[in-house]
């Protein structure tokens, strides 16, 4: 297998995996930390910070994922992205993974971001800060389409170190996507972003 | 502005519902979603229409949904133990009637854990009569009115609200927007659904409404997403 999917009993699990499936790579559901076995890690996530977290420690992925984070690439979406962080402000504080130094925050009263944004990236650019493509034969560098986004929680860097994009003009402190070394946090959701998300797959993966 | 399609299903079909009167086949769930995808509307709201009666079995048939498309679920999820019917299907956000109209906090509380504070959706079908805004309660299949703290309780739980114009549905007839003036609810949070029109996806995009969901009505134009996306 090339990518494992950490399934901690809950989640769009099935959507990530129909994602992979239909861009040919092959993957598998874990639920378990020592059935981590493939270059890629893929941690998901739907549900509180607090629940997720706690199901992550319960399984026995917390440690492994840390350690894990100098051989293996990580990526994680949404949730997933948010926990790589030091920690979230949500369900009252929740100590996150820290394996991306920042923090979580609660972007505003009644704010939320629901919707489709047209994220440009380049991939020469997201090279200089280690992170490579490992899976797709894709030779493009360039992206531009739009990526559907749904929290009410945004990530909020402390690395100057770290390729990061804004969410958006008036979302500015929050970032869409973070890259460096052999970790890759995305907020938005790539498996429900039709077209644009089989592209960044390519492009990223 | 966000341009989806409120979809109705009963397990593997799709219906066609005029006005909540009238019912007429619209096909098979997957295709209907294909279509949908290849139109690439924004969302979709699929809408399992139980009355009192539910049959959560019937969730089973949609475990192997694949849709590229954000899937909004919901229909007959009264209990917190009901969540379990939903845990192997692929869906983002869950559509929740009884639960807001009923105050079901525990529910309410249970799926933002399991899903996220930002999937849950408040449901609110509504409909005129003798110049009061009734909203429709499934759990107890009978329109009901509600009171001004009751939409503060609403809009401080729900994500989103999904509005929809029960007597407009399925016609070509403008949803209502009095209901939007109405409604002590910021209009970045409401999407609405049921005769949803070229002139109301104007108005809807002027007001600043979260997302209009052309209901099944979508799927007899081809290009109306197409169309309905070069207003906003």
């Amino acid at each position: 297998m090339v990518v494992d999917i950490i399934d901690v009993g809950f989640g769009n699990i099935q959507s990530i995996q129909n994602w992979l499936t239909r861009n040919d790579i092959p993957s598998k559901i874990v639920t378990k930390a020592k059935e981590l076995q493939s270059e890629t890690i893929l941690l998901p996530g739907v549900g509180s910070a607090g629940r997720y977290m706690d199901a992550l420690k319960k399984k026995d992925f917390k440690i492994p994922l840390v350690d894990l984070t100098e051989t293996k690439r990580i990526i994680g979406i949404c949730l997933g992205f948010q926990l790589l962080l030091s920690g979230t402000e949500e369900d009252g504080g929740v100590e996150g993974l820290d394996i991306l130094k920042g923090y979580v925050k609660k972007m505003g009263n009644n704010l939320n971001n629901n919707g489709w944004i047209k994220v440009p990236l380049d991939y020469k650019e997201i090279t200089k800060f280690g992170f490579q493509r490992k899976i797709s034969k894709n030779n493009k560098t360039l992206f531009c389409d739009r990526l559907y986004f749904n929290h009410e929680y945004g990530v909020i860097l402390k690395d100057q170190n770290i390729y990061t994009k804004s969410v958006s003009d008036e979302l500015k402190k929050f970032s869409s996507i973070a890259a460096k070394n052999n970790i890759l946090g995305i907020q938005f959701h790539p498996e429900k972003s039709q077209a644009g998300g089989n592209n960044l797959l390519k492009l990223l993966v | 502005m966000r341009i989806g399609a409120t979809v109705l299903f009963n397990g593997e079909q799709c219906i066609q519902s005029y006005s909540w009167r009238r019912y007429r086949p619209l096909g098979n769930l997957d295709t209907v979603i294909r279509s949908l995808d290849e139109y690439r509307v924004d969302e979709i709201s699929l809408i399992m229409p139980f009355k009192k009666l539910v049959d959560l079995k019937l969730y089973e048939k949609i475990k192997d949904l694949n849709s590229q498309t954000p899937v909004s679920l919901g229909g007959g999820i009264r209990h917190v133990n009901d969540l379990v019917s939903l845990k192997k299907i692929p869906f983002e956000r869950l559509l929740l009637n009884s639960a807001f109209l009923d105050k079901d906090l525990e529910l309410i509380i249970e799926a933002q854990k399991i899903l996220g504070r930002q999937a849950v959706i408040a449901v609110l079908p509504v409909k005129l009569v003798d110049n009061n805004f009734l909203f429709y309660n499934s759990g107890k299949d009978k329109f009901q009115l509600i009171d001004e703290e009751h939409y503060l309780w609403i809009d401080d739980l729900a994500n989103e609200i999904l509005i929809i114009d029960v007597e407009k549905e399925g016609l070509k007839i403008n949803f209502d927007l009095d209901i939007l003036s109405f409604l002590p609810i910021n209009n970045s949070k409401i999407i609405i659904s049921g005769g949803v029109s070229e002139d109301i996806v104007k108005a809807a995009y002027q007001r600043g409404i979260a997302a209009v969901h052309i209901d099944n009505w979508t799927l007899h134009r081809e290009n109306s997403i197409e169309s309905f996306a070069r207003i906003r």
